[in-house]
């Protein structure tokens, strides 16, 4: 019996294995295929790709290796052309400067919200959550008005504070700092410590896997960013990287992969930094006392 | 599986190394593309004048040019001259040989003997031929009358006796019909024939009857009956016979002595008209001939015109004797009429004078001038009357104020300019003609009289300055593609990487240029434009460009 078991075990490992090989391919695909078109030269893509691009019909047949690989594009995109490279500390700029707001605005306002009662809490809440529902469209044009006013268009304050408040961290972080056992907290009040203590020994620390969680999932958000940079900014110096190349033709088809490669790295560095930190708050948001 | 502050710490080395490799190749495509951007200076379009310098150089020439000639095929003795020798009024130019010069004479005087003696036969020959005609004539006249007169006599003749045979042939017809006495003398003859006959006949008849009436047997018979009748049928047979031929022999006779009358007188007839025919028509023939003999005679002889030929010969060959007359007595010397340079030489020691010219000289008499040649180009920007600057090349001076006097496609030296020397500040004459399509032209400026001397050099200068041009730009600026000019405006744009320069391909139509301005027309830059006018690399229209450091550094933006 036990054998038969171990066998169906196996077998289900297996065919669990596979559903989840099938599904990771198929999501992996994507840059797979980044990967080898920013090998390829020109010539090789435009042949590939020519049946997408140039609109004569026919079906994409992408090889699984390239026939003439080259560093072409590499070289065209690091070495040639300043404005990645402007772009790219753009990016580096507004998300740094996004991160670092939302630390200092977004994890006290979880913690208040967390830890404390004062009147309207709820429907403050409930407030901050329909924010977080409603989606950029909708707010793009009063928002550009107020900046307008304010006068921070066409910088990048446009772009950095908006998303400095946005209460979606604040959302995240407050289920971690919910977790927190009060019991802790009360003993060090017992003890003589005062609230910015708690909050700072205490809350911080104890909820670093929330915070950290709320930053990792903010820096992907906000390295990403599209919509706010081009309504907001009209001086393309001032650009982020995804906007690199929004236009992506056929003659540009292997610089675009190369360089959406190069934007990719950062955020798949911190996603494997904050991966652990991660999967720590989603455990420990699980386990409720 | 790594510890976390391993794997953390792996990540934290993976990110720094990556911002560290995204700020080196930062620095790298920067230092890359300062590289491959040019550098460039601008200007804006600015309004000056162009000015045109046309700078020329020429030789001094003299004015007038004379020429000296001899009578050709004589020989040359000596020659005392050279080329580019000065030579003054009355030096010896060379000197021919007397001897020839002496037979040249008495070859020429000798044909205009044999011209007049050809003359004179000429003359006489026409005047023989003249009263050959008129004898002609004459003797033409004269048979016509003969054979007028000659025939009349013959036609005279010949109609009378036409006259006469007409006449008996008359008298004979008017004969015949009147009757005839002569039958009457063969009458007896013809009664006795006749009662022989019929007595014959009787004789006959009664046989015949007597035969008659005998029955067939009886006709058996009576045989020498038969006889008898025929006999007698015969003898009358016979004598009828006999008086019928006897009757035709008359007729006969009568007939014959008629129609031999008849054919006599008209034989005579008709030869007597044919005689007369034929002596008019003698005459007439006769006239005929001596009156186109006459006519013939009138017809004159052909002109002659040796004659006048011969003169118009005479006279020129008079006239190369005066000559070669004139050269004897200078005694084959031939010396300079004017003062001047010899330049060319057509003559050979102990070779023969020729037809062209033996000595070329220029009159200095009669002043300099300067004549350079000039490119099709340059010339545009000179005209009659333009006053320019002389300077030699030696260094001997600067003379100003002459003016150009004619600019023509001709060679050098022979445009035929009227005013003389030209005093300063004169205009010379209004001979401007340039020719399309010839490469160079002559530029022609009279000089004051004594200032330089034939052979200079010189160089001309002139400088022509056009009106106000409100968009004149360096000719550095100025690019050419298949006959387009164009030029590059600075335009800003704004990039990723802030302000940067691009470069704008405009084409322009230009007005004037010279070497170092160029005039462009309205409709390609306007005054604002900022123009690229050097660049340290080739430029492209649309590139990207920056401002060289001198100007205010590289505009780029971070």
């Amino acid at each position: 019996m036990t054998k038969k078991h171990n066998r169906q075990m196996h077998a289900k490992k297996y065919i669990i294995w596979a559903v989840l090989f099938a599904a990771g391919f198929l999501v992996c695909y994507p840059i797979f295929f980044l990967v080898i078109g920013s090998l390829m030269g020109q010539v090789e893509l435009k042949e590939v790709l020519g049946p997408v691009l140039s609109g004569n019909g026919g079906y994409v047949n992408f090889p699984f290796m390239p026939l003439f690989p080259t560093l072409r594009n590499y070289v065209g995109v690091l070495m040639d052309s300043p404005e990645f490279f402007v772009m790219f500390w753009n990016s580096v700029k507004t998300t740094g400067a996004i991160l670092l707001g939302q630390f200092l605005v977004s994890v006290p306002g979880a913690w208040g919200f967390a830890r404390y009662d004062f009147p309207f809490k709820r429907m403050l809440f409930t407030l901050y959550i329909l924010l977080m529902m409603m989606p950029f469209q909708v707010t793009m044009l009063s928002g550009y008005l107020v900046l307008d006013n304010i006068g921070l268009l066409d910088t990048l304050w446009a772009v950095i504070l908006p998303a400095v408040f946005s209460t979606f961290p604040v959302f995240i972080m407050y289920q971690f700092f919910v977790g927190i056992p009060k019991a802790i907290i009360e003993s060090a009040r017992i003890d003589g410590a005062g609230e910015l203590q708690i909050f700072l020994i205490f809350g911080l620390r104890l909820g670093a896997p929330g915070i950290l969680s709320a930053m990792v999932l903010g820096f992907l958000e906000y390295w990403n960013l599209i919509e706010q940079p081009l309504t907001y900014l009209k001086d393309q110096s001032l650009w982020p990287l995804s906007l690199y190349l929004p236009n992506i033709s056929l003659e540009q088809a292997g610089t675009a992969f190369a360089a959406s490669l190069l934007t990719l790295i950062p955020a798949l560095l911190v996603f494997l930094g904050g991966q652990e930190y991660l999967e720590q708050g989603i455990m420990a948001a699980a386990v409720k006392e | 599986m790594k510890s976390l502050p391993e794997k953390r710490r792996s990540i934290m080395a993976a990110t720094s190394l990556f911002l560290c490799m995204m700020l080196v190749c930062t620095f790298v495509s920067r230092a890359a593309a300062s590289v491959t951007v040019p550098k460039v200076t601008k200007s804006k379009p600015l309004t000056k004048v162009i000015e045109h310098r046309v700078q020329l150089d020429g030789n001094v020439v003299q004015n007038r040019e004379c020429a000296v000639i001899v009578e050709p095929d004589l020989t040359v003795e000596s020659v005392y001259v050279s080329e580019g020798q000065q030579v003054e009024v009355g030096d010896v130019l060379f000197a021919l040989d007397l001897q020839k010069l002496d037979e040249a004479i008495l070859k020429t005087s000798q044909e205009i003997e044999k011209l007049r003696l050809a003359n004179e036969d000429a003359s006489s020959q026409q005047s023989i031929t003249d009263q050959k005609q008129a004898a002609a004539l004459a003797r033409a006249q004269e048979d016509y009358d003969t054979a007028t007169a000659a025939g009349n006599q013959t036609v005279d003749d010949a109609a009378q006796a036409l006259a006469r045979a007409q006449e008996q042939l008359d008298a004979f017809y008017n004969d015949a019909e009147n009757g005839s006495g002569e039958t009457e003398r063969e009458d007896t003859v013809r009664e006795a024939l006749q009662a022989d006959l019929d007595q014959k006949k009787a004789q006959a008849e009664a046989l015949q009857a007597q035969w008659d009436s005998l029955s067939a047997d009886e006709k058996a018979e009576q045989q020498d009956l038969e006889n008898e009748l025929e006999s007698a049928k015969a003898d009358a047979d016979a004598a009828e016979q006999a008086f019928n031929q006897y009757e035709q022999q008359q007729t006969s006779q009568k007939n014959v002595s008629d129609s031999e009358k008849e054919t006599v007188l008209i034989e005579e007839y008709e030869t007597r008209e044919k005689a007369y025919q034929d002596a008019l028509n003698a005459r007439d023939a006769n006239q005929t001939t001596a009156n186109r003999a006459a006519q013939d005679a009138k017809i004159g002889t052909p002109t002659d015109s040796t004659v006048q030929t011969n003169e118009m010969d005479m006279k020129l060959k008079q006239l190369s004797l005066d000559r070669l007359q004139a050269l004897k007595d200078q005694g084959g010397k031939v010396s300079a009429q004017v003062k001047g340079v010899v330049i060319k030489l057509n003559l050979q020691t102990g070779g023969l004078t020729t037809q062209t010219a033996a000595v070329t000289m220029a009159d200095l008499s009669s002043g300099t001038k300067f004549v350079a040649p000039v490119s099709q180009e340059d010339a545009k920007y000179l005209s009659v009357g333009d006053t320019v600057e002389l300077t030699t090349a030696s260094g001997g001076g600067k003379i100003t104020g002459v003016t150009i006097s004619s600019i023509s496609t001709d060679s050098a030296g022979s445009t035929a300019s009227s005013s003389g020397a030209g005093t300063a500040g004169s205009s010379g004459s209004l001979e401007n003609a340039g020719g399309a399509g010839q490469e160079t032209q002559n530029v022609t400026v009279l000089l004051p009289q004594g200032e330089l001397t034939v052979g200079t050099h010189a160089k001309l200068t002139f400088s022509r300055q056009s009106e106000r041009y409100p968009l004149c730009v360096p000719m550095q600026a100025l690019h050419m593609d298949q006959k387009q000019y164009y030029v590059f405006v600075l335009q800003k744009e704004d990039t990723v990487l802030g302000t940067v320069y691009r470069a704008r391909r405009v084409d322009v139509t230009v007005a004037e240029k010279n070497t170092e301005l160029a005039a462009l027309e309205e409709g390609g830059v306007v005054e604002a434009d900022e123009i690229i006018v050097s660049a340290d690399r080739e430029v492209e229209g649309g590139a990207a460009v920056r401002l060289t450091d001198s100007k205010g550094g590289a505009e780029t933006g971070k």
